[in-house]
């Protein structure tokens, strides 16, 4: 490689080395518009550096789990769990249950899944979807006792399996 | 004055080097990549199917228009296929992507290959992702540019290596992208007060979801976690400078080494770890990896400068 062309590398690495220390610094949430801003988070997002590296910080949060009461058309009712089969699909079954969380995207989430439970269920007609979330005293309080860990109703839902 | 740091820049990018951890590094990813598709195989229609936990529709509608998701790609090629079908075919292709990039055959193209169909992996379960998948991504879009395919590969038909200074410049490269990591991760957690009085450690250790073995005895020793906690955020925020010096490098590259061991151990985020400690490696571990094998650096007769003030 000659040192002209190594030269050339260089500055497209320092660019992309740039761009990883903005996305880092949550450039992102800068507002950034236009076809060069675009093309900004494209870059980013094509290429890894719009990561942002917050890995449980600056806090770890509360989970958010959601649990199914499934009844069938006699009405008979259980509770369902979503379970993988491999612990590296439950966390990312967790992941997805925190955009129930979200305003934005608390009732299409809501409904996506309950549509999975119907779908793994085949014989439950009627799914609640209720977002739940375990709130872990601090080691202050669970060292006094004075709050156990405990699950939180957040929110639910009601879907009916359509007859086709 | 000027061209004394010139001159110290240039010999810090560029510094011939051998690119033999480079193997270790096309070695390293390829695996944890295919290991994360063994562990999420047993669902795969589930994360990532058309009407599984997401479907397709919100996916592709949430996505930006010109990210590649499995959905699009099936408007674009499969429809001669059903859609359960085409995604099994694309694990497939992508399984395959990886076991060539691994041996090393035409590994600038496997090595595209594999980062093209893993980004379009993690756009279609990208509300199911977490930290390994982002890694995957940076590690897999340098494969491209890295030299990988260099030593340890059915690429290599070259019977003599010679040090050269595009391997300096990429291992400079991942050497600073993990700094990059490293400084945002330790900032953003110093930000907040649960890393400096324990608490991030407890919640991390005791809630359901990474719950792998019984840690609510520290509550009776509080000032474990605040050390462990102070300790994370010291190791992340100093990793920047510690690493660099020669001093100071093996102590902080074990201590990172030592604290995805325990993300992985005690939080059960393997794969994460995994691939976190196969990147410091190949990034830091040059040294390490020439003194466990100086046979293959005797046979090529390189001589190490060992004034070098980096290595």
């Amino acid at each position: 490689m000659t040192m002209t062309k190594l030269k050339l590398v260089t500055a497209l690495f320092g660019l992309h080395l740039l761009l990883s220390i903005l996305f880092a610094g949550r450039f992102g949430e800068w507002g950034i518009q236009g076809n060069f801003g675009n093309f900004l988070l494209y870059e980013g997002e094509f290429t890894g550096s719009s990561n942002i590296y917050s890995f449980f910080a600056p806090r770890v949060g509360d989970q958010i789990s959601v649990l199914y009461t499934l009844a069938d058309s006699m009405g008979v009712q259980k509770n369902w769990l979503l379970r993988g089969k491999t612990p590296e699909i439950n966390t990312r079954i967790a992941t997805v249950y925190n955009f129930v969380r979200l305003p934005e995207t608390e009732k299409l989430f809501s409904r996506n899944l309950g549509n999975t439970a119907l779908r793994l269920n085949p014989t439950a007609s009627l799914v609640r979807v209720s977002v739940i979330q375990q709130t872990m005293p601090s080691l202050q309080n669970y060292k006094n006792a004075a709050v156990k860990p405990r699950w939180e109703h957040i929110s639910a839902y009601d879907y009916k399996r359509k007859i086709e | 004055m000027k061209n004394k740091y010139l001159s110290r820049l240039h010999f810090f990018l560029f510094e011939p080097m051998l690119p033999h951890i480079f193997s270790f590094y096309r070695i390293g990813v390829a695996l944890i990549a295919l290991l994360v598709c063994g562990l999420l195989y047993p669902d795969f229609y589930l994360l990532f199917g058309q009407n599984g936990l997401v479907i397709w529709d919100i996916t592709d509608t949430l996505a930006n228009p010109l990210q590649p998701t499995i959905g699009r790609l099936y408007q674009l090629i499969g429809s001669n296929f059903q859609p359960d079908t085409f995604l099994y075919l694309f694990l497939g292709t992508y399984i395959g992507t990886l076991i060539l990039f691994l041996v090393g055959w035409q590994t600038r193209i496997t090595a595209f290959l594999s980062w093209f169909l893993h980004l379009t992996l993690l756009n279609t379960c990208r509300f199911g992702a977490y930290g390994v998948e982002s890694m995957l991504n940076v590690a897999l879009f340098y494969s491209i540019f890295f030299p990988v395919g260099e030593t340890l590969s059915l690429d290599n038909k070259k019977n003599k290596i010679q040090p050269c200074a595009y391997n300096r410049l990429c291992i400079r490269v991942l050497q600073i992208q993990m700094c990059i990591i490293y400084a945002s991760a330790g900032i953003e957690k110093s930000l907040g007060t649960e890393w400096w009085d324990g608490n991030a450690i407890w919640y991390s250790l005791t809630e359901e979801q990474f719950w792998q073995f019984n840690f609510t005895w520290l509550a009776d020793f509080p000032l474990i976690p605040k050390i462990m906690g102070w300790w994370t955020i010291a190791m992340e925020t100093g990793y920047c400078i510690g690493i660099w010096f020669p001093r100071t490098r093996l102590f902080w590259l074990a201590n990172i080494i030592l604290l995805h061991l325990g993300i992985g151990l005690f939080m059960g985020l393997y794969s994460f770890a995994a691939i976190m400690i196969t990147l410091n490696l190949s990034a830091f571990g040059y040294d390490y990896f020439k003194l466990a094998i100086p046979v293959q650096y005797n046979r090529f007769n390189v001589a190490i400068n060992k004034n070098s003030p980096f290595f």
